[in-house]
């Protein structure tokens, strides 16, 4: 009986099957009714499916009109419709929530801009720097309150140097941490600047203590662009890049030179070699460089995915001097069981060709006799005393060769609507070589012993991040609750090893045929290999809570322990805690209409910060070939301690306290924040000297000092005129930064003041810094004029004696007090207009040049700078190169950084261009200053040794950059 | 879902479980204390090798011999012309005797020897006891030795130091300052207890039996200057430990002056203690005087050299000419040829015209060929020398081909000085005439023996005589000359000069009297007071 049933059922069931199979068919669009290709559309509870085509039509044949069809598409709500019998099917498919309001990333997590209680700055792509960039950092240039910026080099590859919020470390490193799609400690090295789709940089302790102890120097969140749901879109973007140099020396021509020679009274010694040569020129171009970019995305089903390359081409100044990079992504995203598995997967990768010249070129070429020739008669380089620049720049070569790899992926699942579990691995490499070698023509060769030397190097990191997450989100009537908990893993490693050769054989083997070296022949040749490496491990855990979008608070705690701390102080704590009222959501606001948003936040967190070298707590000993003794006739190398460790070294710790109002009014025309904090850094890391005996060596890296940094912020944007065809917003940000040192001993370690910043030329220091002095005095004499017929400084407290240490004085600081930036971006139909200026304030700057040159003690053979030839009151200065407050100057300046005008062509609808967009963009146009170097913004302002513009540095660029973006 | 919670939680607390937290580093490239010790035994010959590799730094620019030579009457550096060898004025400050507590020469001096004492011996001799490799008693005497040599220099410059033996110290621990008087005593101790279990074999670079006695000689012979006059009564031991050395047989007078300062001076009969440097081995720090700190930068074509020099350390004008018997023209300042009867004058310095060593023709410094490259006995001023003014340190042989790395060995102890000790004393004990023939043993070979006595002689009077050296009246004035002409650059005069009272009281170019004579004990370094409050600083300094 039952044998008969069963068998009848299935006899049923298979007719049912076969008689109602049935076709289905429809167009998918999105809300704003553009239609959807790539929709994945599956008969539930098979694995049988179609997907829509280009215009969002799909077709399918399904077993019954019962069955149910499930719409997916990355980026929107999946969407279930039962058949019931239509032939005919149209569906429009939401945006999934997350994607209509503008979220920030917090570090592990992300939240609506508007629940956001700590410090955190978003700059999005379209306000980025336009017009070309050497590093992805530089597009936050002026952008972000409270973040300085200075580019100290011309360099094409060259990076900015960053303060943040001041200094608050002394010997550790001042860089903030990068992370990239999540990934903490990303290589920005790796990815292309079009990339970048915003960056969020999170300023206060509070916001950063989540990533805990590599957050002190404010933690800069890079989010590339992403794989998405929708249409498939396609995107060019090129342009080409003419630069200039942005200042040059007051110097003579060899006719004015001639001029000079002519008064030998005064002038006494020039030389005048009979040829007229501008050396800048013969060691410099104008150089063309050009950028393109390709980028891809689109989905198809419950899978997306972007893809992009770009390559670059840019020469530098120095005519040798180039950076040629390519740079690939690939991101796939996939959604599967219902949307409760998702996968996530990045690749950038970058590889780099850069070629490079001893950065002194300029300065060397500036200061060269002008009445030198080029070349002997013989085509040889003309070179007495020392080397011609024109040989260094091409018979020197140095090419670094490198690659970036940065992957991640990333495994989500959400068993619950309100738990996610994700887990994170994530691989970095760099691998880079680099190359630099000397022909038989340098001048080296011909007046020194090396025929030639050739230097091949390579160094390797690796760094792999493991990060397991769980979400957990809750929304209890008025109560909004968030919890997150961690773990992270992170391992770092790093290898070099390089090879030094010198007398080769023939010109022209470069680095790449060392073994026929006379070195290598001798024996001599040198190699050299290293290899160290850092481990963290991190807990970490936050939670967040709203009432009513009224009340907002955030705690968060990590535990992080490091590799580079002994056991009893390998753990760290650093808690933070914030909250904010959303005043404007309050009953009591209802009626003020012209306020849109009002929020008041606070808070505190604390970050910490790790030695820069891996082993500092371990003694280590190793060989050192200073050390060799000669025993019984052979040599035997010699063990010894390579450090003098501090077991007890520990955590630098930095305490910040954050507050802060965003506002947004007059239906949202007006918006902009206001920060003020305060950051202690305490068991600042630095070395201390100790007494020999019975310490081995006389310094040692201890946790002693404590510096104090105070400021405020603001950042106020208006959009004045907002109608289809015409728009006009300024914005500008303003920064105010003080900092203090406020202890520099306790009762192991003593310091009476820091001697920073060896100026080798004159053989003195630069700053000094003592307890209850700001970071980046300059110390020096004041000088009351010349004296001796102009041959020394009369120095006040030594008028007529020889000046020393004790007339020495602060005359200066290197820390700009303040950074601005200001932007107007206007638009009118297709036309749009930005122009933007950003400025540094109240600082001054050592002119190195002039403390060096502006001086006839280098009369005889050097082209000094024509200020050199005036008299300083009553004499002419010969006078050697001094140090003195003479060649203190203000440093303040404002550039005008940055003119963008575009058009933007409109297309039909339909075409298969969409968009089109031409440009043109001058950058470092103009520079209000009263400083007279070459550009005050090539002058580094971090570190101990603030303010020094450095005599041997790559200089400085203006450009104009025409390009075009098309949307395909 | 109650299982699907439970089952989240179990694998939530499985992965943070399995979570890594271990955080011990692995080390590549340096040698932890596990792995030294663990290796003790078969890396105690790499352990030991810093004992004597340290002191390759005593030659350094700034270290030891600039603290001997650069105060005295033989050597200075000049400011240049261009502004070289400013450097904030220490040279100036040296050779004026107007050093401050703060400058550079001190602390740097301070930590190469504490260097060597604290870490090259004292941990040495800790580690390798813990790690259980038993060393021979000749071992241990001999690192106790090479230590007292640490200590002798801290003796000599600084005098009231601390007293360090041991490695382990409890942290935060402070040396305190011992007199003069206990590191004397300490020093000569050390070596008394062991000197007699050490090689009596000749060793060369390493301490042996007369090597240790020749430092302890010299060590008495300076005595009395340092202590008073009491240790006068130390002569006798220093005749005695110049006995020793002598009836040996180990070591004999090379009969070639130059030949103890050559390229091969490893088999001079006469060397018995020197530190080895290699130019590629032993490269680093290199022996700065003989040849980087002395040269012309524009000197490279007469070795064929591939590096030349700072041109900075010159020849004293007042020594040359009054030590040494030579003339030199009042208007070039170059040798008048045939005046110098001591083979010693040119065989101590580089003087003249120089030549291309390939071409064998006369360098200039300009292209023009007006300036020649001719080292001339003046110094236009102590802040304005020109390119050539003044003779070169040139007593060791320049190798052809040389590098900036230096192939020559240098010569701590030699045979002449265990000589000229006794000499010394035989002097000071009225003996003048047994004294006049030990010097003129010594002076034999520097000079023609064709040539009357007269002029390659000196008497027990000469040498007994009161004699104006250094503008002053000096007693023995005649041997701290000889001492001059044999040992010149050496490493010797500072404590010469303040055994025959002319330290602070002599005047020579560049340099005025002070006659303040807390001048002869160099400052503690400032640094090193403002790390350790125990160190006292010397009488005489500003505290």
């Amino acid at each position: 009986m039952r044998t008969k049933l069963t068998l009848s059922l299935i006899l049923i069931l298979l007719s049912a099957a076969a008689s109602a199979q049935t076709t289905v068919h429809g167009i998918v669009k999105d809300s704003s009714g553009s239609p959807l290709p790539g929709v994945g559309i599956i008969e539930k509870g098979t694995t049988h499916g179609v997907i829509s085509g280009i215009d969002g039509s799909y077709d399918i044949t399904v077993a019954s009109a019962q069955s149910r069809l499930e719409f997916s598409c990355l980026g929107m709500k999946t969407r279930t419709e039962t058949i019931e019998g239509r032939s005919v099917i149209n569906v429009i498919l939401e945006d999934d929530a997350i994607g209509l309001e503008e979220v920030i990333s917090i570090g592990y997590g992300s939240v609506k801009k508007e629940e956001i209680t700590t410090s955190v700055a978003r700059v999005k792509a379209d306000s980025f720097v336009k017009g070309g960039v050497s590093s992805p950092l530089s597009l936050l240039q002026g952008k972000v309150a409270g973040l300085g910026m200075s580019t100290t080099s011309g360099d094409p590859g060259a990076s900015p140097s960053i303060s943040f919020r001041g200094i608050s470390t002394l010997a550790a490193s001042s860089s903030p941490l990068i992370v990239i799609d999540g990934i903490a400690g990303g290589s920005i090295s790796s990815i292309a600047p079009e990339d970048i789709e915003s960056i969020d940089v999170l300023k206060d302790g509070s916001a950063a203590a989540i990533y805990g102890t590599r957050g002190t120097n404010g933690v800069i969140i890079i989010n590339t662009r992403q794989a998405s749901g929708g249409r498939f879109e396609m995107q060019y973007d090129a342009y080409a890049k003419y630069d200039m140099l942005e200042g040059d020396h007051d110097r003579l021509t060899a006719a004015q030179w001639r001029e000079k020679m002519s008064h030998p009274d005064i002038y006494p010694g020039m030389q005048d070699y009979g040829a007229d040569t501008d050396w800048v020129k013969a060691i410099s171009r104008n150089p063309f460089s050009h950028n393109h970019y390709l980028s891809a995305r689109g989905s198809m089903g419950a899978s997306g995915y972007v893809a992009s390359a770009n390559y670059s081409d840019k020469q530098g100044i120095y005519k040798t001097s180039f950076d040629k990079s390519l740079a690939l992504k690939l991101g796939i995203k996939h959604s599967m069981a219902d949307g409760k598995l998702k996968l996530d997967f990045n690749l950038h990768d970058r590889i780099v060709k850069h070629g490079y010249c001893p950065d002194e070129l300029y300065n060397d070429a500036s200061l060269r006799n002008p009445t030198m020739p080029l070349y002997n008669e013989d085509g040889s380089y003309f070179q007495t005393n020392n080397q011609s620049p024109l040989c260094a720049l091409n018979e020197w070569r140095g090419i670094n060769k490198n690659n970036s790899l940065s992957t991640s992926g990333k495994l989500s699942y959400e068993p619950l609507s309100y738990l996610t579990l994700s887990a994170t691995g994530a691989f970095q490499s760099y691998f880079d070589n680099s190359e630099w070698w000397g022909t038989h023509k340098t001048y080296s060769a011909i007046y020194g012993g090396e025929m030639g030397s050739a230097t091949i190097g390579s160094s390797h990191t690796e760094d792999y991040t493991l990060d397991l997450q769980a979400d957990w989100a809750k929304s209890i009537a008025d109560h909004n609750i968030s919890l997150t908990a961690g773990y992270s893993y992170n391992r770092y490693i790093s290898q070099t090893f390089s090879m030094k050769a010198y007398d080769l054989p023939v010109d022209g083997f470069g680095v790449w045929n060392i073994a026929p070296a006379g070195s290598t022949l001798d024996g001599l040749s040198t190699l050299k290999s290293s290899k160290w490496e850092r481990r963290l491990a991190g807990f970490y855990g936050r939670a967040n809570y709203n009432w009513r979008n009224r009340y907002l608070l955030m705690a968060s705690l990590r535990i992080e322990g490091s590799s580079k701390f002994g056991e009893n102080n390998r753990w760290g704590i650093f808690p933070a805690v914030s909250a904010g009222w959303r005043i404007s959501n309050e009953d009591f606001m209802k009626d003020v209409s012209w306020i849109n948003e009002l929020k008041l936040r606070a808070g505190y967190g604390v970050t910490g910060t790790e030695p820069s070298n891996a082993y500092s707590y371990i003694a280590l000993y190793n060989f050192n070939n200073s050390y060799m003794s000669y025993v019984d006739g052979q040599w035997v190398n010699g063990i010894i301690p390579s450090n003098n460790p501090n077991p007890n070294l520990k955590w630098e710790e930095k305490h910040e306290a954050n507050i802060g109002l965003d506002f947004s009014m007059l239906d949202n025309r007006i918006h902009g924040s206001i920060d003020a904090y305060y950051r202690h850094t305490k068991d600042l890391l630095y070395n201390y000297t100790v007494p020999t005996p019975p310490n081995i060596s006389s310094s040692i890296l201890a946790n002693v000092g404590s510096i104090m940094n105070k400021g405020i912020e603001l950042d106020l944007n208006a959009d004045i005129i907002r109608s289809n065809d015409l728009s006009l917003s300024l914005g500008g940000n303003i920064s105010f930064n003080s900092n203090r040192l406020l202890k520099l001993s306790n009762d192991l370690y003593t310091l009476e003041y820091l001697k920073l910043g060896n100026l080798t030329h004159v053989q003195t220091y630069s700053h000094r810094l003592e307890e209850g002095w700001p970071i980046g005095n300059f110390y020096a004499w004041r000088q009351l004029g010349l004296k001796g017929n102009g041959t020394s400084w009369r120095i006040k407290g030594a008028e007529n004696s020889t000046a020393g240490e004790d007339q020495k004085t602060v005359v200066g600081n290197g820390i700009p007090k303040v950074f601005a930036g200001f932007h107007l971006d206007a638009r009118w139909k297709g036309l749009d207009f930005s122009i933007s200026f950003h400025g540094a304030f109240m600082y001054q700057i050592l002119n190195q040049y002039r403390m060096m040159y502006e001086t006839l003690a280098w009369l005889q053979t050097h082209n000094i700078p024509k200020k050199a030839y005036e008299k300083i009151g009553d004499y002419y200065n010969y006078a050697p190169s001094t140090y003195c407050d003479y060649y203190i100057e203000n440093g303040d300046y404002a550039k005008l950084d940055n003119i963008t005008a575009g058009y933007t062509f409109t297309t039909s609808e339909g075409s298969l261009i969409r968009s089109i967009r031409a440009y043109v963009t001058g950058k470092n146009l103009l520079t209000f200053t009263r400083y007279s170097g070459m550009d005050p913004e090539a002058v580094s302002i971090t570190g101990l040794t603030p303010g020094i513009d450095g005599l041997n540095k790559y200089p400085t660029i203006r450009s104009i950059t025409a390009g075009v973006n098309i949307t395909f | 879902m109650r299982i699907q919670i439970f089952s989240i939680t179990t694998l939530t607390a499985a992965l943070l479980i399995a979570a890594c937290t271990d955080l011990e580093p692995n080390v590549y490239s340096d040698i932890t204390m596990d792995a030294l010790m663990a290796d003790a035994q078969q890396s105690s010959g790499y352990m030991l090798s810093p004992v004597y590799g340290q002191m390759r730094w005593f030659n350094e620019d700034r270290s030891v011999w600039d603290l001997y030579e650069l105060g005295t009457d033989a050597w200075v550096i000049p400011i240049n012309t261009d502004g070289g060898w400013n450097d904030n004025g220490i040279w100036q400050r040296l050779n004026k005797h107007q050093w401050l507590v703060t400058d550079p020469h001190f602390s740097e001096v301070w930590n190469h020897l504490w260097y060597g004492i604290t870490s090259c011996c004292n941990r040495v001799l800790y580690q390798l006891e813990t790690a259980g490799v038993e060393l021979d008693e000749r071992t241990i005497a001999e690192i106790k030795v090479a230590r007292a040599h640490y200590y002798y220099h801290l003796l000599s410059f600084f005098g009231n130091v601390p007293i360090e033996t041991e490695f382990n110290v409890p942290d935060g621990y402070f040396p305190q300052t011992h007199s003069r008087k206990e590191v004397y005593d300490f020093v000569v101790k050390e070596i008394r207890d062991n000197m007699d279990k050490l090689s009596e074999e000749r060793t060369y670079s390493r301490f042996n039996k007369w090597g240790a006695k020749h430092m302890l000689a010299r060590i008495y012979l300076n005595a009395e200057s340092w202590l008073g006059p009491v240790y006068a009564s130390k002569r006798d031991s220093t005749i005695i430990l110049c006995d020793e050395i002598i009836n040996s047989g180990k070591y004999s007078l090379d009969g070639s002056f130059s030949h103890v300062f050559s390229l091969e001076n490893n088999t001079s009969p006469e060397v018995i203690f020197a530190i080895p440097y290699d130019e590629s081995l032993g490269a680093h720090p290199i022996l700065h005087c003989i040849y980087t700190k002395t040269m012309h930068y524009q000197g490279k074509p007469i070795y064929n050299a591939s590096s030349a020099g700072y041109n900075g350390l010159r020849a004293n004008p007042s020594f040359v000419e009054e030590v040494f018997d030579a003339q030199e023209s009042p208007v070039t300042h170059n040798l008048i040829p045939g005046t110098d009867k001591d083979r010693r004058y040119q065989a101590t310095y580089l003087m003249g015209q120089q030549y291309n060593y390939v071409t064998g023709d006369s360098l200039f410094f300009d292209a023009a060929k007006k300036i020649p490259y001719n080292h001339i006995n003046y110094i236009a001023s102590p802040t304005g020398a020109e390119e050539f003014d003044g003779y070169r340190f040139g007593k060791y042989e320049i190798k052809i081909g040389q590098k900036w790395e230096t192939d020559q060995d240098w010569v701590m102890y030699r045979y002449a000085e265990t000589l000229m000790m006794k000499a010394e004393c035989l002097l000071r004990e009225g003996k003048k005439d047994d004294a006049a023939e030990i010097v003129n043993f010594v002076r034999d070979r520097s000079f023609d023996r064709n040539l009357p006595a007269s002029e390659r002689t000196l008497s027990g009077e000469q040498l007994a005589g009161t004699i104006t050296v250094d503008g002053i009246p000096v007693r023995y004035g005649e041997f701290l000359n000889e001492l001059g002409r044999e040992f010149a650059g050496e490493g010797m005069r500072r404590e010469q000069l303040i055994r025959f009272g002319v330290y602070t009281k002599g005047t020579w170019w560049g340099h005025s009297a002070s006659s303040k004579d807390y001048l002869e004990l160099y400052p503690i370094p400032a640094d090193e007071r403002i790390s350790n409050p125990k160190l006292a600083q010397n009488d005489g300094y500003p505290n």
